[in-house]
């Protein structure tokens, strides 16, 4: 009877070490302002408002969000004259709730927590394909009224992949921007004010509204399959991948259901459709960077397409019933 | 014999006084280049005086609606078959489209963490139909 409270003590030891593990994993070489602002993301709190704008189809979009930060916890508002209004985004850690007023509904996904460290990038990992990044600091001015440095994240021939604006003593971004292969902008947010002595509420960081539709993104998922004729298929939790979201796009005037699925390897999105997919072709535009995978079944065709490798791809295409897959 | 003569009469004869007046006068003309103009317009003129041949007008008459309807064919032809040549750009639109809606999505969501997600931006009325949507055996889901 002694050994079942060592045994206990022993299996949450190699818990949280195991946990410290993973997110603390080969951090060693990275330069300390960096490390740092990797261990913020998960540790920091403060309260702001920044401005996000990113690629949206053809366009960028912009939008102000109220950010407050305690931990690996945030939620997120919008200001009032903002088309947001009223929405109120809560992660936890555990899960992401995302609330809609009008239509009196929450939309819960996984936690978006994963991964959300840019560095993360520059980290090496098994399944996942990663380029080999460098990085330069140098002065990053004033953002928010706070002194930064900037690291500049470059691929091996020197094209700048991102910039982030770290406040030293914090670690916190204040400021990140997104370049695609040829240097153009797709994306960055930026603080315009931050306060790094926030004051909490008990229920800043939950969402409790009695008689909104809780929609998951499972349920989403199956309605857009029905609404656009198509098999309702979803991957299984036990592939280690978690739904986290599907919406449907009309390239060519198609209705092709996206859904996208997270993990501790990576991510991909799994496409379904009436029309053809040529493989060739789809991994022509992945330019080698992603991995992609494609079948028909019963009169659809379905594409993978993530950051993981071809072999984990086919693995899940087997679990899809891709009898094909070698 | 008779030929030698000829010349020598034609030798003193352009040596003559008369001739000598006619070449100083002839010299001190100014000299004057053809204007492009000029040469256009004499051009034209040709052009419209030049007979018309009988063949070529009866060609034009009669092979002209020929030509024209041929084209009309042609451009008909075209117009059949156009899907047909499209169709494969239209493919590659699809995947092009697969690859760009992964790399969006996973670049803002790598971005913005657990901010406003890219296939929630401007859905502010995706719902309005689905919320109403939700069936007893979804609701059980839960």
């Amino acid at each position: 009877m002694i050994f079942r409270p060592i045994a206990l003590i022993l299996a949450v030891a190699f818990a949280a070490f195991s946990v410290g593990q993973d997110h603390d994993r080969d951090l060693s070489d990275l330069p300390p302002l960096v490390r740092k602002s990797v261990l913020a993301n998960r540790t920091a709190k403060y309260s702001g408002v920044r401005t996000v704008q990113f690629k949206h189809g053809p366009d960028r979009v912009s939008h102000i969000e109220y950010v407050l930060k305690n931990g690996i916890k945030t939620r997120i508002e919008f200001p009032d004259d903002s088309k947001y209004k009223g929405q109120i985004i809560v992660d936890d850690g555990h899960q992401r709730l995302h609330y809609f007023p009008d239509r009196n509904e929450i939309d819960q996904e996984p936690a978006h927590v994963h991964e959300t460290h840019p560095m993360a990038k520059m980290v090496p990992d098994g399944d996942r394909m990663r380029p080999k990044l460098t990085r330069e600091i140098t002065d990053g001015g004033i953002l928010a009224g706070w002194s930064t440095q900037v690291v500049i994240v470059s691929d091996p021939h020197g094209n700048v992949v991102q910039k982030m604006w770290i406040e030293p003593n914090s670690g916190v971004v204040l400021k990140r921007v997104l370049f695609d292969e040829v240097g153009t902008q797709v994306g960055y947010f930026e603080f315009s004010k931050i306060n790094f002595n926030p004051t909490f509420a008990a229920g800043d960081f939950r969402i409790d509204r009695k008689g909104a539709v809780v929609v998951t993104p499972t349920m989403e998922a199956n309605r857009l399959a029905a609404k656009s004729g198509l098999s309702a298929v979803n991957v299984p939790q036990s592939s280690g991948f978690l739904l986290e979201n599907s919406r449907t796009i009309h390239p060519d005037n198609t209705d092709v259901l996206a859904q996208t699925y997270v993990g501790d390897t990576g991510r991909f999105t799994l496409f379904q459709l009436r029309g053809d997919v040529n493989q060739t072709r789809l991994q022509r535009f992945a330019h080698g960077r992603l991995s992609t995978y494609t079948w028909r079944r019963g009169g659809e065709s379905f594409a993978l397409v993530g950051d993981l490798s071809g072999d984990k791809l086919r693995e899940i295409a087997r679990l899809l019933g891709d009898s094909s897959a070698p | 014999m008779n030929r030698k003569k000829t010349q020598s009469e034609l030798d003193a004869l352009l040596k003559s006084e008369s001739q000598q007046t006619i070449r100083r006068v002839v010299n001190s003309l100014p000299e004057e280049s053809l204007s492009l103009s000029w040469r256009s317009d004499l051009n034209e003129r040709l052009h419209k005086v030049r007979p018309q041949s009988r063949w070529r007008g009866r060609v034009a008459r009669g092979w002209k609606p020929a030509l024209g309807l041929a084209l009309a064919g042609c451009l008909a032809t075209l117009i059949a078959i156009r899907p047909g040549v499209q169709a494969p750009q239209k493919s590659h639109q699809i995947e092009a489209s697969l690859v760009s809606t992964y790399t969006d999505s996973a670049n803002v969501d790598d971005l913005i963490g657990p901010g406003l997600a890219v296939h929630e931006v401007n859905d502010t009325t995706r719902s309005s139909d689905s919320s109403t949507q939700w069936t007893e055996s979804d609701l059980t889901n839960l």
